[in-house]
């Protein structure tokens, strides 16, 4: 783990390791010993390096704006081509000369002259096309470079233009958007690559996309009066979240990423939640039994991969055994809700409260706080809802609080009694 | 090890965006040689800016026609592909024969591709065998040509043209429709032409 930029934390631990006895003199002698030792990951003068030739970078784009007229255009081809073919040639000298941080900024570098050259060409040769299909071929260059350098930066560069791409026909006045599904197997491509890479930033940037992607599509689906893309996104969230969840509890596949991974999925089923309930209120009948209609298509196969997770979490005793076994209920639930929700008064209400709470307790039990407070936020939103919609009438919104509240208050004081084993866990 | 993977990778990579770049200037040129020349019409969309600023923008004429000018077939939607074959016109410029969302079969002349700027779907018979005509009357198409990027002496030269003489643009089309820009007329006289290179 690179320590450099946690030495004062570090530091602040073991001396307050020391003070409570937990270790001994010597023992934070050496671990201060080592932490002095510890070199930065780069030199200050290699940032100073850095900004200088970007400073030089923007001087000589402008030079180059400034004189552009005046040039023929095989001037401005050769400038173009010359300047991409100087940021490879940088990128591998560094490299070979064991700077592989300059060598890295040097391919990003040369990705974003390839864009600027897409253009530049087009403009020198009139050539006319779609912004899309520009996109692609710069979101395919610098994907390929990425690939070829094991560079972390023109990844995450990659994902981003693969992201612009595919939702740059989206025109919100027409509601014209042609959803790119092909957009699914990029981001499978560079999700390989970032496991290759162990980059935790360019997951987050996956998976973000990935999240804004699945919400746009259900939208726009549902306009268009077809159901068949919320039932696959709902099932679909709620089976990532097992594996999310089996995958972090037992040999972590994703290398500790799965946490993370669950915040986007909690999110995008949370806007998924919303749409599901904004349908099943009275004034969109059509498109509650659109949804209807695909629920077991998806839900059966999402149930049963969930239950056998659980199962197999159950055999292998992972940590996370009892959220996997929820998270199957749940789905269940949310299979069995396609069905009632519009006819049991409640009963939707409910099960999305009862979710957020198991979010909130689920972020408690994996110790992670970000789990926590999108549970808290969930709560919170939910119970605005509910008042704001009010159930029925006035009085029928506050039964339903008062109960939602006895019942967890009484779950606070039943179910550890219930729960109770000999060595007295709680 | 690492560094020569890098430096075969990087240049792996870097032949490869080179060659796409060049690619991108050698199916311009393929087009110039070998396409099929078209002389189109097109206005002024702003008559105050005309050549100004080293670019034009241009408009065909044939991006807006008229429903009973041409022979329009099949359901169209906005955003997507429109076939336009092209017919000697009167003048000097080629006009519109029939419109069409594929690209049609038994040609008689060259074809344009565009982008559907309307929506229109094709009128059914009813049951004593009469086709309605459409609602629209008239059909919006999205050309990728909007905009000419004059060198900065032909701009200033064609910066004294009147309002009332004829603008057109030459075409290079190839089989599949899409075309490149090949030149500037005034009243029918070339008085730009692209260079290959």
């Amino acid at each position: 783990m690179p320590v450099f930029n946690r030495q004062s934390t570090l530091r602040n631990a073991i001396d307050d390791w020391r003070a409570r006895g937990l270790i001994d003199p010597a023992t934070a002698e050496t671990l201060n010993a080592d932490l002095a030792n510890q070199p930065p990951a780069r030199s200050f003068q290699s940032i100073i390096i850095l900004l200088g030739v970007i400073c030089l970078g923007f001087g000589a784009v402008t030079f180059v704006a400034a004189n552009w007229e005046e040039m023929t255009r095989l001037t401005r081809v050769g400038l173009t081509f010359g300047t991409l073919i100087a940021a490879w040639v940088a990128a591998g000298v560094f490299q070979a000369r064991g700077h592989p941080w300059l060598a890295q900024s040097f391919v990003l570098l040369a990705c974003a002259f390839f864009g600027a050259g897409i253009m530049l060409v087009s403009q020198i040769y009139h050539i006319q096309g779609e912004p899309k299909d520009a996109t692609w071929l710069w979101a395919m260059g610098t994907l390929l470079a990425a690939a070829c350098t094991a560079s972390v930066p023109a990844l995450g560069f990659a994902v981003m233009l693969i992201t612009v791409w595919t939702f740059l026909e989206l025109d919100l006045f027409r509601n014209t958007y042609d959803p790119d599904f092909a957009y699914l197997i990029y981001l499978a491509i560079c999700a390989a690559l970032a496991r290759w890479l162990k980059s935790r930033f360019v997951g987050h940037l996956i998976l973000l996309g990935l999240g804004a992607w699945t919400l746009t599509n259900t939208v726009f689906y549902i306009e268009e009066e077809n159901g068949l893309f919320f039932a696959a996104a709902l099932f679909a969230s709620f089976a990532t979240i097992s594996a999310a969840l089996w995958s972090e509890g037992g040999r972590q596949w994703f290398l500790g990423f799965e946490r993370s991974a669950m915040i986007y999925v909690l999110l995008t089923l949370g806007g998924l939640m919303l749409i599901w309930y904004a349908m099943a209120q009275e004034t969109r009948p059509e498109e509650m039994q659109l949804a209807l209609t695909y629920a077991p298509h998806f839900g059966v196969p999402a149930v049963l991969f969930c239950t056998v997770l659980a199962f197999l979490a159950r055999s292998e005793t992972n940590e996370n055994t009892y959220d996997l076994m929820i998270a199957g209920a749940a789905t269940l639930l949310a299979l069995i809700l396609q069905v009632l929700a519009r006819d049991v008064p409640f009963l939707l209400e409910a099960y999305l409260l009862a979710f957020t709470i198991w979010v909130i307790r689920m972020g408690w039990r994996l110790e992670y706080r970000p789990v926590t407070v999108l549970g808290f936020i969930g709560f919170a939103g939910m119970m605005m809802l509910i008042y704001f919609v009010t159930i029925g009438t006035l009085i029928g919104t506050a039964a339903f609080y008062l109960v939602a509240g006895i019942s967890l208050l009484a779950g606070v004081f039943i179910v550890p009694r219930m729960m109770r084993k000999p060595e007295g866990e709680s | 090890m690492i560094r020569r993977g890098f430096l075969i990778g990087g240049a792996a990579a870097a032949m490869v965006q080179v060659g796409a770049l060049g690619k991108m200037i050698w199916d311009r040129a393929q087009a110039l040689q070998s396409g099929r020349e078209v002389l189109l019409a097109t206005g002024f969309i702003d008559p105050r800016d005309l050549f100004r600023g080293h670019y034009v923008t241009l408009q065909l004429e044939i991006s807006t026609l008229e429903m009973k000018e041409v022979t329009v077939s099949g359901d169209f939607d906005y955003g997507k592909p429109v076939f336009v074959e092209l017919q000697e016109g009167d003048g000097f410029f080629a006009t519109a024969k029939s419109v069409s969302p594929t690209f049609p079969e038994n040609l008689t002349g060259p074809v344009i591709r565009g982008t559907s700027e309307f929506h229109s779907q094709a009128p059914v018979a009813n049951s004593l065998g009469a086709v309605a005509p459409r609602d629209e009357t008239s059909i919006r198409i999205d050309f990728p040509f909007d905009r000419y990027f004059a060198p900065k002496l032909e701009a200033k030269r064609l910066e004294k043209l009147r309002r009332d003489q004829k603008l057109g643009v030459i075409l290079a089309l190839d089989e599949a429709g899409n075309g490149v820009i090949k030149g500037i007329t005034v009243d029918g006289e070339k008085v730009y032409l692209e260079p290959l290179l």
